[in-house]
């Protein structure tokens, strides 16, 4: 079920209508439960999410519209995890932001002079359509996302899944922008490399 | 002179658009001469492209079942808290 508008949404969620707790669960859960990982990391994630999920229910006759009821979301996930950082007296678990210097595209290959040593084949199948009207290729894509560094699983799915600025993005995960775009890219570089494999696969079948 | 290794750290911000003005002129020079980082380039955006048109995946039915079940018994315990605030 789709919502003609989010004010609609918000005041039957006031209500408590069963069908739009459904649509909710299903279209925010899992973006939820990425940026609580992002933030406090995989073993508590489920419970601040559902912590996020009762000051969600709480706070919503006071939702203004001002965001989307997605992005107003995360952000009270974001904060349920950070408060929850707070009181464990913990610092924020960057994952592999640290790690700026590595290299989105494997270093062998290429030469020392910084050329392509393995350059990238064409690709058989080149568009968009034609990749997702693989139901193999679209499983294999799903699966490398879920076992991306948290992370780099909720920028890419916030970023070009759900097309949230990064802005807003960096908000949410309270990183900076130039961090959030090295994350991002090499997220991008990972499904890159898996949709290049099934393409070399697809070729030695043919 | 950027090397193909420095086109492959920088695709990203060159599809979105988000190079300063130098170096997006530096990349697309080197986009204009090397066929096999205009290949990457492509490739890469196709990527995105069909990230794009997928969306982010659903939890569990069983899952959403019980979590929509779980989350109404918390939206009707506020609701009832607010009718007896309203009464008082």
């Amino acid at each position: 079920m789709e919502y003609q508008n989010e004010s609609e949404l918000v005041k039957q969620l006031i209500d408590g209508n069963e069908s739009a707790y459904r649509y909710v669960v299903q279209a925010y859960h899992n973006n939820m439960l990425y940026v609580a990982r992002s933030i406090v990391g995989s073993a508590i994630a489920d419970e601040v999410v559902q912590e996020a999920w009762v000051s969600v229910i709480k706070a919503l006759p006071k939702f203004e519209g001002r965001s989307s009821l997605k992005t107003w979301v995360l952000r009270i996930v974001s904060n349920s995890a950070k408060t929850r950082l707070r009181k464990e007296s913990r610092s924020i678990a960057v994952g592999d932001a640290n790690d700026m210097e590595a290299l989105s595209v494997p270093a062998e290959r290429f030469q020392d002079n910084g050329r392509w040593s393995a350059p990238p084949q064409q690709w058989n199948i080149s568009t968009p359509d034609d990749l997702l009207s693989s139901d193999e290729l679209k499983k294999i894509i799903y699966t490398t996302i879920d076992k991306l560094p948290p992370i780099q699983q909720s920028i890419i799915s916030l970023r070009d899944m759900e097309g949230m600025s990064m802005l807003e993005i960096c908000k949410i995960l309270d990183i900076t922008e130039s961090n959030s775009r090295v994350l991002l890219h090499r997220a991008r570089a990972k499904i890159w490399q898996v949709i290049e494999k099934y393409q070399g696969n697809q070729n030695v079948k043919l | 002179m950027l090397s193909c290794k420095d086109i492959s750290k920088l695709a990203s911000d060159h599809i979105d658009n988000n190079l300063p003005p130098l170096m997006k002129m530096k990349v697309k020079m080197h986009l204009f001469m090397c066929k096999k980082c205009r290949e990457f380039v492509n490739q890469l955006n196709t990527t995105v492209e069909t990230l794009k048109s997928l969306k982010i995946p659903q939890p569990e039915e069983s899952f959403v079942e019980q979590q929509t079940k779980d989350l109404l018994e918390i939206a009707k315990s506020f609701n009832s808290d607010n009718s007896i605030n309203k009464k008082h």
